[in-house]
């Protein structure tokens, strides 16, 4: 075979629907067959899985079959759009009684036609012709380049999408330098989202005492100087990169002195302290020792004097449960308020303020512009295309019966009733069209 | 008894009285009822909303009185144009799909932080559109695959079909979107989304076999009853997977 007919027949097996349906069937399987896998792995199994050869090669084919078909099609739906005539054959005839239409019956049907929502009228066939819709089937290619689109955006996204975790309390800033990050994800090597900013303020509200959020928000002030305010369904967004806040917690502010009532250390540790009672360690700076502790902001005695919380909310008696070991060897352990000294080896350790802290991630993801473009074509394409969709009216008034018109039409998506068309364009007629 | 048990209850039974008379085709007795049953719904709903101060897109019993509702304005609206299988079918699923919900808790909560979006006030109502579609196209596929009769074509499998698609497609998209807001990834192939995609091919699958291979309603019929039931496993079955295999569960047990 010549190379030109190989590259020919290429082309027409990549362009061909049956392909189309072929690999979307098989996707819809392995899709199947994934949700099966997630009942029983976890979910970087399932991710893995679904990005392996077998469901890669499925991923190009049809990428490559979209290209294909768009291509292949597209002029005969451009062509279809211009309206030269009925797209294809029209559907059976009716007749319906009509004012008789005198001497240019033609000038009137086009008339009436218009008025019924054709786009598109030209004479044909000793009739006249109405188009409603004629742009609709564009719609298809808008919809499937949307797809590409889409595709594009998440092949970006899952080859380039870095991730970062903060931890950080209510006056605290971020650089976004690496090591102020807890944790990080993204292609190995990357470097994480670079984001400035300073936590100015925190909140959060609970459904009555329950661990419950109704509400998680953040005040930052960005490094252009504006003030954002920032939930976990509303990030900040810088070019590619946006932040959200995604977890609570109570950050201890603390302070020890030596017996003389000197300051040794101070600083608001970052706690993973939620919810309350959670247990979570910090270094003394500077010092041999070592501090657990367990926050109960809204203190209560529980059975057999073991603290409790009657909500996650800071509450008027904030308490918290330290204990406090030097090389693991316990010095000292108490339920203390907040400004209550506790001593050990003859210094003291008091927690001055409980600051609210949030988790934030910060995403850098190349993809998400062509994501929202890709989502956005494909739904204003299938729209474009199913809302309205077209249909061809053909009208002539029957030979030798000036008061009978014939009418044919020709549903594009949907059967269109003959009867129906037919009625209302008498209709429009008999009201002066 | 509960108000809320009682409203149920009276919406079953309007509806599935309503749906009786629809199917021997009384339909203005039929239409009365299964608005009369409406409107208890909704307001069930509003009294829901008015309590919680969120519309109704929070459990699976929130998203089966929607859907509930959401057939009932479709057999209201079909009464005067589709089969009376097809009419009283979607009379009769608005009245009892509800009921199931009782099974998952009356219990009433504020919108968590992640349902708090604009994104999700879009999201489930598209989903309860795309569900009532998607019911409409099953019975009339189940009506076409019972029928021996030859009729002409009406197109109204194709179109609750292709509304179905539409509506499907804008769930994901914006299902989609907010993912990429919620957890920092667009597609994380959790159960739902893996089923949705699964349910959105085979729903294109038969469109493209009705467009462009014009295959006739009734040669889809039973590729659309197979569709429906992965849409059904997507809609309604995501609470039956195990614990955990899901984020989107939101029954909550504090």
């Amino acid at each position: 075979m010549k190379a030109g007919a190989l590259a020919r027949s290429l082309w027409h097996r990549a362009a061909s629907r049956r392909l189309s349906v072929v690999l979307a069937l098989a996707l819809a399987l392995y899709a199947l067959l994934l949700t099966i896998w997630a009942m029983s792995s976890p979910a970087t199994t399932v991710r893995s899985i679904a990005s392996g050869v077998p469901f890669l090669a499925a991923y190009a084919l049809l990428a490559v079959n979209l290209v294909a078909c768009s291509l292949e099609f597209f002029p005969a739906v451009l062509a279809r759009s211009r309206v030269r005539g009925a797209a294809r054959p029209l559907g059976r005839e009716v007749e319906v009684e009509v004012p008789e239409l005198g001497s240019s019956p033609e000038e009137r049907l086009s008339a009436a036609l218009s008025k019924i929502g054709a786009r598109r009228v030209l004479r044909v066939d000793g009739g006249v012709l109405g188009v409603r819709s004629p742009l609709a089937p564009i719609g298809s290619t808008i919809f499937h380049a949307g797809l590409l689109v889409l595709a594009a955006g998440l092949w970006l996204s899952a080859r380039g999408r870095v991730s970062g975790e903060a931890i950080l309390a209510r006056g605290q800033p971020f650089s976004g330098s690496p090591g102020e990050y807890v944790s990080t994800g993204g292609p190995e090597g990357s470097p994480p989202p670079e984001m400035a900013f300073e936590v100015e303020d925190i909140g959060a509200s609970f459904f009555g005492n329950a661990i419950l959020f109704t509400d998680l928000w953040a005040r930052l002030r960005m490094a252009d100087g504006s003030e954002p305010t920032v939930r976990l369904s509303d990030p900040a967004r810088s070019g590619t990169s946006w932040v959200s806040i995604t977890g609570y917690a109570y950050a201890p502010e603390f302070v020890v002195r030596d017996a003389s009532g000197a300051e040794l250390a101070s600083a608001v540790v970052r706690l993973q302290s939620f919810p309350p009672g959670q247990q979570d360690g910090f270094d003394l700076p500077g010092l041999p020792h070592r501090v657990y502790v367990e926050v109960y902001p809204d203190y209560v005695p529980g059975p057999g004097g073991q603290p409790e919380s009657r909500g996650p909310a800071p509450g008027r008696d904030v308490r918290l449960r330290a204990v406090v070991l030097r090389q693991r060897v316990p010095v000292a352990s108490a339920v203390v308020a907040l400004g209550e000294p506790l001593a050990f080896d003859g210094l003291t350790l008091t927690f001055t303020s409980l600051e609210p802290m949030g988790t934030f991630r910060v995403v850098r993801d190349p993809g998400w512009p062509w994501v929202m473009a890709g989502l956005f074509a494909a739904l204003l394409g299938l729209a474009w295309r199913l809302v309205r969709p077209r249909v061809d009216v053909f009208a002539a008034v029957a030979p030798g019966a000036p008061g009978r018109l014939r009418v044919r039409v020709r549903g594009d998506l949907l059967p269109a009733d003959p009867r129906r068309w037919a009625e209302r364009i008498a209709r429009a007629l008999s009201e002066g069209a | 008894m509960n108000l809320q048990v009682a409203l149920l209850g009276a919406a079953a039974l309007l509806a599935i009285t309503g749906a009786a008379l629809l199917s021997r085709r009384r339909t203005g007795a039929g239409r009365a009822l299964a608005a009369a049953a409406l409107a208890v719904l909704l307001a069930l709903i509003s009294y829901r909303w008015w309590l919680t101060g969120h519309p109704p897109l929070f459990g699976t019993l929130e998203s089966d009185v929607a859907d509930g509702a959401a057939l009932l304005v479709a057999a209201l609206w079909l009464s005067r144009r589709a089969a009376p299988f097809v009419t009283a079918g979607a009379a009769a699923l608005g009245g009892a799909l509800p009921l199931r919900g009782l099974a998952h808790g009356l219990n009433m909560f504020p919108l968590t932080i992640s349902e708090r979006s604009l994104w999700i006030d879009l999201h489930a109502p598209l989903g309860y559109a795309a569900f009532a579609c998607l019911a409409v196209a099953a019975l009339e596929a189940g009506r076409l695959v019972v029928s021996r009769a030859q009729e002409e074509e009406t197109g109204r499998l194709s179109a609750s079909l292709l509304w179905g698609f539409l509506f499907v497609t804008a769930l994901m998209v914006t299902g989609i979107w907010y993912s990429g807001i919620l957890f920092g990834a667009f597609w994380r192939w959790d159960p739902v989304e893996s089923l949705a995609l699964a349910a959105w091919l085979s729903l294109g699958t038969l469109a493209h076999a009705r467009l462009f291979f014009g295959w006739s309603e009734r040669r889809i019929a039973g590729w659309v009853l197979a569709a429906f039931a992965l849409a059904l496993v997507l809609f309604k079955g995501l609470v039956y997977l195990p614990g955990g295999a899901t984020y989107h569960v939101f029954d909550l047990r504090l």
